[in-house]
Order: structure tokens, then C-alpha cells, then sequence
């Protein structure tokens, strides 16, 4: 899924939020909105989905569907390597850095992805350099010397060490820093209304206790990240406030529902201090001081009635807004769990059935990302590949592959012949030709699949070898490197299959490949011409020796 | 000639005034003691005294001599502050949008009137 699918799935929750949100906000616990909004921050900063035959998503297809005339989607086998179970997702750190996709893609998207990390640097300095020019000025506050002050921070202490200091600069108090919290009081506070104080000191401790600091940052992070997106703006804006009214909330609680006008008064009395030289004046704050004090007037105790609503609420819109549309080869294979749970849909924890960020496993259900990376039998000294290859530059051809799907050879002058039966019937393919350049830089950037020396391809590539693309219709797709020393073949898939190559560099294996497959590969040897029948089955054999020894998921069946 | 201090600015040339010149160092040790400040912010104060022209520097040593004297220094006001202090920071924008401008003496009163009617 890419950033902007992130981005738009978790708009459409945002939107909820933020309707529930205008119709609820002085209604139910203010609790309520934090828990949406970290769902919503959830969305947009991990990339991992889940699925719910209640999400607005699966409404939509149903929709869609009734509406158009069904495509035909052209179905090939690799479909049975596709697991219902999981969703694939590249962390967004992949993002960030080097992006793992084709090099056509990665050509025509770079100026895209060049636009985002301008507009995430700029919106990151945005919030970062205030930051620094506000953080030097508030080291410069003074200790406060006030004994209610001391004896209060006695009464209550933390474990993290807090300090409580005074600033003339600053008209409201705040709190900064995360781990070595600091309480910063502004110097024409009246220190003398004790209740005040009180009131001050408790509504910062709190932000202290929950670590509000850090989630404003991680509110930041996300509009950093989701910077084109006016929604994510809004989040950030809304979600501030409810800390602010979160926190107000928890400090009536503690003392009492008498102190809320008390509460109320010392809030607009900051403002009022605010007062300065400029009339001007901005609706928004207007609302968002405003909406304060009615929230802090009309604060309640939470009765059950409300309990039972707000998480009525937060479960029907998490499974509606915040889950993805419902794959229906994951009913049929997880139907179980997904019975026997109903409410796994509700918390997106990764700990439910539903989640994997695995890679799908292939042919061996055990077998994991590592298992599954190609071998290159090359090198080994033991198995002579050298001698294949000769065998494979004297014939006509210059590389052989197979996989599930097809088998694949490319001939002496380079055109290139696939069988999707076996090797029954050959049909010629073109490539598109690509420009060696990019592809070398390419490359070194995303480095598909190892198994080769990329110094001795890049030296190729720079003295000359053409490239050649295929890409095939799940996605799959085949670079051809070629030059007088023959055919390399480099291969980019979205999941791993299970393949076989031998190309003019090396002989490659996935360990998951069947021993058949193995079998299919050397009977395609013979048949090609390249190998004798005799030699072809002396080498089976003894690479099939190599792979049951050494690879413990590769799977023989005859 | 009266001077409008901060009270970091004021920490420094307390100990000017109390002790005579006294090297930035010298200072630093004291503030780090008294109030807990770091070397830079120490430094940062300093500077902000020099280009007020509250004190002057003297090689070798970089001894702070107070130009200033305790009578014409005045204790700054912070409703003016905020103003300088919130220039030409993009934050700005942030910080107009979460609602921390000011509000006018007219939206002041009438919250005060919506707390009353309320409660």
C-alpha cells in the first residue's frame, strides 16, 4: 500500500472522527476522542491494515460492483502463492530511503517522491526550528522561590524529576521536555490565589503523567509525513485541543465539579493577560477558547449510561471507518478466526490473527523470508556450474529459467522464447529496451535479489551491456543484462516464487523448489539441447543431494 | 537612561552589581550553582546583555562589566514581550491556529458572561 493509500484510507476515518466529534464533543468522556484519534495516528504512521466485512471499504465494492459490469481479470497461477491472510506492506521507512519498486515506476515516480521529501523537510523545519528558538528561551527561566509552590511539588511527586521554574517571557504556563519534564510558570502569574496554583500546577502534572508532550510530536511526525493531506492538518489541530480538553477534564475530576467555574475563570483570566498591543484577533481561537470553557462548564460524571455509548461509539467506528475492505479469499481460510472473534476487527493489535507482516510462505507454510532467498549454486566448488555454463554458451541459448508460472529461454540473438504449458508450444516475447544507466543506479539502490557480484554487473553495465524489460501480468517482472559475454537475468517479483534460473553468470535456486520442479528444470536442459541425458542426470542427482543436505525447507516430492 | 531587563538578564548584572567586573566564565560557575543554568544559556544571556549595551566586555578573559547601574534598570513587562517573542517564528502559524492569539477585551468579557450564565 502506498503513502497515499495510507493517507486516503485513514482520511475517511478522520472525516468520521471529525463528524462525531462536532455533533459529541461536550457529551462523552473526552477520553472518547483520544482513543479515535490514536487509532487515526495509528492509520496513518503503521502500515499494516485490517480487514472487516463491516468496513465502509467492503460497502463500496459491493456498490461498485452492482453498478459495473464485472472485468475480466486475468487470472494466472500464481494466484495460489497469493495468501488471504496477509497484507504486504514495505515499512514506511522504505519510503524515506530507497524505494523498492520496478525501475519504470521508479523513473517516472521519483519526481513525486522528490516533491514529498521537499515537503516533509520543509514541514519538519517548520516544527523544528520554532521548537529550538522557543526551547533556548525557556532555559533561561529562573527557579521559583514560592513555598506553595515547593510544598505542593512535594505532596506530589513523579518519578520522573520535574522542575518547576518562572519566565518572564511567557504569559500562560507550559510544560516542555519529555523525559526531564519542566514546568514553566509566567512571571505575572498571581502567586498569592493558592487555588489557582493549585489548579495551574495539577492541569500541567497531568500533561507531565501522560506523556502529551511526546503525542504531540507524534501528531506533528504524522502531518510531516502526511503533509499534503488538509485532513491530517485538521487532526492535528482537533487532537491538540482534546488534549488540552482531556486534561481539563481530569483536573475537574480530582477536584470537584464546584471548582469548574473557579477553573473556567482562571482560564479566560490567562487569556486575558494575553491582552497586548495588536486588536487583532482570530476566529479560531475564539472557538477553540470558547469551545474550552463549555466543555470545562459542562464537564459530568461518567455514568455508565455514557460508558456503555462511548464504547458503542469507538467499536462501530473503528469497524467502519478504520478497517479495510474485506477480502474474500480470507473468508474462506480464516473463516474460523474470524468466527470465533468477532471483536479481533475492532483493535488493530498485531497480536490478532488477521495481521501478518510476513512474507506469504510459498510451498513450505513454515518457511520464512530468509528460506525463501535464492541460492547461487554458482561458486560452490564441489558442483561444477562453470561447466554447465559452457555447456549453455555452445547451444542455442544463453539463458534458461522457470518458475510456477513459466519457463523462459532466451535464444543466441537475444529474442526471447516463453511456454506457459510446459514447454509444449514456444511463443517469441519483445522486451522494451531500458536505459543502462538508470538501471545500474537503480540497482545499487533497491538490489532486487542478490545471488550475483554487483561490482561485475555494474562493470557491464558500464562498458556497454544492453538492457532489456519484460514485465508479465501479476506484476512480475525481468531485467535482461546482455552483452558479448552473454545473458544475465535479474528478476523482480512481488512475492517469491519458486524459480530456476541459469543464465551466461550463474545458476540460481529458491529453496522452496520442489524436487519435480528441479526435474522439469533439467528435462528442459535436455530437451533444449544443452545437456546430455546422461549428464543431466548425474547432475540432478547431485545437486539434489546438495539441497536436501544443506536447505532444510526445501521439499522433495516426487 | 532607564533599561528594560529580563529576569535571566537581571540574574547577570545582579552579580555585576554585587561583585564588580567579573570574567564570563566566573559567571557561568555562578548561574550553573545558583539557578541552574548551562554554559551556553549563561553565554546566550551575555550576549543579549552586550547587544542591549547593558554591559560591556574587557579582553583578556572576557570580563563583564556592567554599564548599566541597579537605578536605571526596570523589570520588563510581559504583555509587550510576547509580541517580540512570537516574531518571525513559523510557529506562529501554528500556534494562531490551536487558538493561542489573543482575544479581544470584547470576546473576554462576553466568556466571562457565557462562565456566569453557566454555571
Amino acid at each position: 500500500m502506498s503513502l497515499l493509500q495510507l493517507s486516503i484510507s485513514a482520511s475517511v476515518f478522520i472525516l468520521a472522527v471529525i463528524f462525531l466529534r462536532s455533533l459529541l464533543i461536550h457529551r462523552l468522556p473526552k477520553m472518547t476522542f483520544m482513543f479515535l484519534w490514536a487509532v487515526a495516528l495509528v492509520q496513518l504512521l503503521v502500515p499494516v491494515t485490517v480487514q472487516s466485512p463491516f468496513s465502509i471499504f467492503t460497502a463500496a465494492e459491493h456498490l461498485s460492483r452492482m453498478f459495473t459490469v464485472p472485468k475480466l481479470i486475468s487470472t494466472s497461477e500464481s494466484s495460489t502463492f497469493i495468501n488471504g491472510t496477509t497484507v504486504i506492506m514495505p515499512p514506511i521507512t522504505e519510503h524515506l530511503t530507497a524505494p523498492i519498486m520496478p525501475l519504470e515506476t521508479a523513473s517516472q515516480i521519483s519526481p513525486i517522491v522528490w516533491v514529498w521529501l521537499v515537503g516533509f523537510t520543509l514541514c519538519a523545519l517548520f516544527f523544528i526550528i520554532p521548537h529550538l528558538r522557543y526551547r533556548k528561551i525557556y532555559k533561561m527561566a529562573v527557579p521559583n522561590r514560592n513555598d506553595f509552590i515547593r510544598k505542593w511539588q512535594h505532596s506530589n511527586l513523579l518519578w520522573r524529576n520535574v522542575q518547576i521554574r518562572q519566565l518572564d517571557h511567557i504569559s500562560t504556563p507550559l510544560t516542555y521536555g519529555i523525559f526531564r519534564p519542566v514546568v514553566l510558570l509566567p512571571k505575572n502569574l498571581d502567586y498569592d490565589d493558592e487555588e489557582q496554583l493549585a489548579l495551574i500546577l495539577t492541569h500541567e502534572f497531568t500533561h507531565i503523567k501522560r506523556f502529551d508532550t511526546l503525542t504531540k510530536w507524534i501528531l506533528a511526525a504524522s502531518v510531516c509525513v502526511h503533509w499534503f493531506n488538509p485532513l491530517v492538518w485538521v487532526m492535528y489541530i482537533l487532537a491538540n485541543r482534546d488534549i488540552e480538553l482531556f486534561c481539563d477534564e481530569t483536573v475537574i475530576r480530582k477536584f470537584g465539579e464546584n471548582t469548574k467555574p473557579t477553573y473556567a475563570r482562571a482560564i479566560v483570566r490567562l487569556e486575558e493577560k494575553k491582552i497586548g498591543l495588536s486588536p487583532m484577533m482570530s476566529s479560531f481561537s475564539k472557538n477553540s477558547t470558547e469551545e474550552r470553557i463549555i466543555s470545562i462548564m459542562k464537564t459530568k460524571k461518567i455514568t455508565i449510561a455514557t460508558m456503555l455509548l462511548a464504547i458503542g461509539l469507538v467499536a462501530g467506528v473503528v469497524t467502519i471507518f478504520a478497517t479495510s475492505a474485506w477480502d474474500k479469499t480470507e473468508a474462506v481460510t480464516d473463516v474460523d478466526s474470524a468466527a470465533a472473534e468477532p471483536s479481533a476487527e475492532i483493535v488493530p493489535a498485531l497480536s490478532h490473527g488477521a495481521i501478518t507482516t510476513n512474507v506469504v510462505p510459498v510451498l513450505s507454510q513454515g518457511a520464512t523470508i530468509t528460506d525463501l532467498m535464492p541460492h547461487d549454486l554458482t561458486y560452490n566448488k564441489k558442483y561444477d556450474v562453470p561447466k554447465l555454463i559452457d555447456s549453455l554458451m555452445e547451444s542455442k541459448y544463453r539463458a534458461v529459467y522457470m518458475d510456477n508460472e513459466i519457463y523462459l529461454r532466451v535464444m543466441r540473438d537475444n529474442t526471447i522464447q516463453i511456454s506457459k504449458d510446459n514447454g509444449e508450444v514456444w511463443k517469441k516475447y519483445d522486451t522494451d529496451e531500458v536505459d543502462a544507466k538508470d538501471f545500474a543506479k537503480w540497482l545499487l539502490i533497491n538490489d532486487p535479489i542478490p545471488g550475483y557480484s554487483m561490482e561485475e554487473v555494474q562493470s557491464r553495465l558500464a562498458n556497454g551491456a544492453e538492457v532489456n524489460h519484460l514485465v508479465f501480468e501479476n506484476v512480475k517482472e525481468m531485467y535482461f543484462i546482455i552483452d558479448r559475454n552473454g545473458v544475465q537475468i535479474e528478476l523482480i517479483q512481488p512475492e517469491q516464487l519458486s524459480s530456476v534460473l541459469i543464465d551466461g553468470q550463474r545458476m540460481m535456486i529458491t529453496s522452496a523448489i520442489s524436487a519435480q520442479m528441479l526435474k522439469s528444470f533439467y528435462d528442459l536442459l535436455v530437451s533444449s539441447h544443452i545437456l546430455s541425458e546422461t549428464f543431466a542426470k548425474q547432475d540432478y542427482s547431485e545437486r539434489i543431494k546438495y539441497l536436501e543436505k544443506n536447505i532444510p525447507n526445501f521439499i522433495v516430492t516426487k | 537612561m532607564i533599561m528594560k531587563l529580563f529576569d535571566s538578564e537581571l540574574n547577570i548584572m545582579e552579580i555585576l552589581w554585587r561583585d564588580g567586573d567579573t570574567p564570563a566564565k566566573r559567571i557561568a560557575e555562578m548561574t550553573k550553582e545558583k539557578v541552574g543554568w548551562s554554559k551556553t544559556t549563561t553565554y546566550t544571556i551575555i550576549k543579549r546583555c552586550l547587544d542591549k549595551g547593558a554591559i560591556e566586555r574587557h579582553e583578556p578573559n572576557f570580563v563583564c562589566h556592567a554599564v548599566v547601574t541597579r537605578e536605571q534598570a526596570q523589570e520588563h513587562e510581559t504583555t509587550e514581550l510576547i509580541n517580540k517573542m512570537y516574531d518571525g517564528a513559523p510557529d506562529r502559524l501554528i500556534a494562531s491556529l490551536l487558538g493561542q492569539k489573543r482575544l479581544s477585551t470584547e470576546e473576554i468579557s462576553r466568556l466571562k458572561r457565557l462562565i456566569d450564565s453557566m454555571e
